[in-house]
């Protein structure tokens, strides 16, 4: 199976429990999917997580057991609001993924994937005359071998 | 003739004779392997020879060196292992590759007998750093094409 494929899969299942209080937060590949409804989060329009700009290269470090990858994937937060809104949402939701992805020093909590590293997160804004969103976009490099 | 590069990761393998298994049990985890071969040098310096300084080859000190990733399996840390080889303050019997076999020939083992001279271990502590290990062995005599008999 191609890594980025197997990555994917295995961040989405690690994912599916995703839930900011008692409501799920869906997860998508790439786009929105358009027929699933957007759940509303503590006053937010709408809320959601989109998987994108996956990435493959060689890790610096080889062995003689198995060729090691960094697989990069950029994992974004959307929160969308109203004239106001706030920026904590997105993050309150960006740390649960990191907690469930990795520990604080880079352990990996996936089967199958030596360490997890914290490439970069950050927040934006985005606005228009009618509404605000606030995104947490965090990469990460999920190091695998073989 | 062709050129058919060696690659390192296939000649970086190192195997340590493991009595209970009876067989050579890989050296885990390897990220680099060299080798020395350093020339022992007799000089003479006299009226034969005309107050020159000749230098005559009386031997030859080999060496090889591994680092390495330290991994656990089954709680078993490969460091252990090392640790314990060394522990021994005797010889054991090591096997490496000295052709890879991918230019079509047979890939060919080397044996040779060794102690331990050095076994260092590095714990960084950044993000994602691996605990990391080197090894020096002196090589008593010669490599050896013949599997040696256990």
């Amino acid at each position: 199976m191609d890594r980025a494929t197997e990555i994917r899969g295995k961040v989405i299942t690690a994912l599916s429990t995703l839930k900011y209080g008692s409501v799920s937060i869906p997860v998508f590949d790439e786009v929105v999917n358009p027929n699933i409804s957007l759940p509303s989060v503590d006053g937010s329009i709408a809320t959601y997580v989109v998987i994108q700009d996956q990435q493959e290269e060689l890790n610096a470090v080889q062995t003689v057991d198995a060729p090691r990858f960094n697989l990069n994937m950029t994992i974004r937060v959307v929160t969308k609001w109203g004239t106001v809104g706030k920026k904590k949402l997105c993050e309150d939701i960006g740390d649960t993924i990191i907690n469930l992805l990795r520990d604080d020093r880079g352990a990996s909590r996936i089967d199958g994937i030596d360490k997890v590293l914290l490439v970069t997160a950050q927040s934006i804004a985005e606005t228009t005359i009618n509404n605000i969103a606030f995104s947490k976009i965090i990469i990460l490099n999920f190091i695998k071998n073989g | 003739m062709a050129n058919n590069y060696q690659p390192g990761w296939k000649l970086a393998r190192l195997a340590v004779w493991d009595a209970t298994a009876t067989d050579y049990v890989p050296i885990a985890c390897i990220t680099s392997r060299s080798e020395s071969n350093a020339s022992n040098v007799m000089e003479k310096t006299n009226a034969c020879t005309q107050g020159k300084t000749v230098k005559t080859i009386t031997s030859i000190t080999r060496t090889v060196s591994v680092s390495g990733e330290v991994v656990t399996d089954n709680n078993v840390n490969s460091l252990d292992d090392l640790r314990d080889l060394q522990d021994s303050l005797t010889a054991h019997d090591f096997k490496v590759y000295r052709t890879s076999g991918v230019d079509g020939a047979t890939e060919t083992a080397w044996y040779f007998s060794a102690t331990i001279s050095n076994l260092n271990a590095d714990y960084p502590t950044g993000e994602g750093e691996s605990a990391t290990f080197t090894m020096d062995l002196n090589i008593e005599g010669e490599y050896s094409n013949v599997k040696p008999t256990h």
